[in-house]
């Protein structure tokens, strides 16, 4: 059984190789389920109905699909011992709790990893990084290492443990998702930290280095970057990153030009 | 660094975005310090990475949307200023702004490789119907390597005409426009700090959070 898990567990790696517009993930979503299958049916007509049954639309974050496996499987495993006949009801459920579940897991995951795990991990390298560049140059390769090593022991448990879940429990596995919930509040407010630290530090690191200086006095240069960085901020808003890149881009030629 | 190398590592970056794993590899503060480091300019490398990161920090592979290749950035940039221009800051910059189109280029090359995968995935779906199940695990790996493949061909191509492209520019450019993009390897993070702030969720924790 464990051999079983390890090959869904690393099949599941693979959820968007052939990703597509019509029906996004539906064929990762079969590769996933097939070693599966090939334990629950015997029968070949069988197994193709089966497979073909999860051909259709599926599209949610790829590090939560574990849970919508385990309890697809554990629903399968309730098909495979029933008549054809008397597993129409269930097949239609298992297909309401496939797409009814795709979405909130989504919302669940993307904005916990991708929103606020990874931002809040990427300002804690930047702090890293600009630490280490003025005492420890020769580590500083470890900041980035540190990142993927973080990211990736809470997204690889979060794999392992929703498959677990959802293999173990079946339906019952959804209360998991309550960790979720406790754990974006601390993340949040790490974001805000960490932000915080990164900034103030590559502003005393470099901004006020002599190189970076563009005034003489502390305070006008102080000004200089509260300016640009209300100025980046609103432009943003308005009218996207590249807008303010290409900006200040301008008014640094423009202040080179006036030799200032 | 040879380019073959690059172009393998920054293909893996590619297909980390979308086709397997999401390690976040992909990222600009992962990649272009690994680049730097290999190229012999680490520094780089690491200022090239936080810039690109606070630029395009909310660029994310969200439902069906496919976003540019940000590795890109990052990889392409960082291995154009440690191999042409190691050390120059102007040349960073310049880097950076011509990474841009190339990632927009290759976005639209990714569309149409999506595209295929379609008439990829209508085959499998026929191999299941004929019970040709072998079909879903040619699929997968289709898929896999077509994303593989176009990342790395186009990064073989964009690391040898950008490089080009860099050298010919910077020689163009006047010294006023140098020094102004020099200023911006310092103003650059600044800029990417305020971005950030705006794109990430820490103006609603700081309006809803502190309240809770």
């Amino acid at each position: 059984m464990i051999k079983l898990y390890a090959r869904v567990f690393i099949r599941s790696f693979f959820l968007q190789s052939l990703w597509n517009y019509e029906r996004m993930q539906n064929i990762g979503f079969v590769f996933i389920l097939r070693p599966i299958f090939d334990v629950l049916y015997t029968v070949e007509k069988e197994k193709k109905e089966a497979l073909l049954r999860h051909v259709g639309y599926f599209n949610t974050q790829p590090y939560m699909v574990g849970i919508i496996v385990g309890i697809v499987a554990s629903m399968e495993k309730e098909i495979a011992k029933m008549e054809p006949a008397n597993s129409r009801e269930i097949i239609r459920d298992m297909k309401r709790v496939k797409s009814n579940m795709a979405g909130p897991l989504a919302a669940i995951g993307e904005p916990f990893f991708y929103g606020d795990l990874r931002t809040m991990l990427s300002f804690l390298t930047m702090a890293i990084m600009v630490i280490f560049a003025t005492r420890l140059a020769e580590y500083i390769i470890l900041a980035p290492i540190v990142f993927i090593l973080l990211y990736n022991s809470l997204h690889l448990w979060t794999r392992i443990s929703l498959l677990y879940e959802g293999f173990k429990y079946g339906g019952n596995s959804m209360k998991t998702l309550v960790h979720f919930n406790s754990m974006s509040d601390i993340l949040r407010f790490g974001v805000f930290v960490m932000f915080l630290a990164a900034f103030s530090l590559y502003l005393a690191v470099f901004g006020f280095s002599n190189e970076g200086r563009f005034f003489n006095s502390g305070y006008i240069d102080l000004f200089v970057y509260i300016a640009i960085f209300l100025f980046s901020f609103f432009a943003a808003s308005k009218f996207g990153p590249i807008f303010s890149m290409f900006s200040v881009l301008i008014i640094c030629i423009i202040i080179s030009v006036l030799g200032i | 660094m040879n380019i073959f190398l690059v172009s393998f590592i920054g293909a893996l970056c590619s297909v980390d975005i979308t086709a397997f794993g999401q390690f976040m590899i992909y990222r600009p503060i992962f990649c272009a310090p690994i680049i730097g480091f290999f190229s012999g300019d680490v520094i780089t490398g690491l200022c090239i990475g936080i810039i690109s990161e606070l630029f395009w920090i909310k660029t994310i592979p969200m439902g069906v949307a496919v976003i540019i290749d940000v590795s890109m950035i990052g990889i392409l940039s960082t291995f154009w200023a440690c191999t042409y221009f190691p050390g120059f800051k102007d040349a960073a910059i310049l880097s950076i702004l011509l990474a841009i189109p190339f990632v927009y280029l290759y976005r639209w090359i990714d569309i149409l490789g999506r595209k295929l995968n379609v008439k990829i995935m209508y085959w499998v779906e026929g191999g299941i119907k004929d019970v040709k199940n072998w079909r879903i695990e040619i699929g997968i790996w289709s898929g896999l390597l077509f994303f593989l493949l176009r990342a790395f061909l186009f990064y073989l191509f964009a690391i040898a005409v950008g490089g080009k492209l860099l050298c010919d520019i910077y020689a163009g450019l006047p010294k006023y426009i140098l020094e102004g993009l020099a200023k911006a390897w310092y103003l650059f993070p600044v800029v990417g700090f305020g971005v950030a702030y705006n794109l990430t969720n820490i103006k609603s924790f700081i309006s809803e959070g502190f309240q809770k």
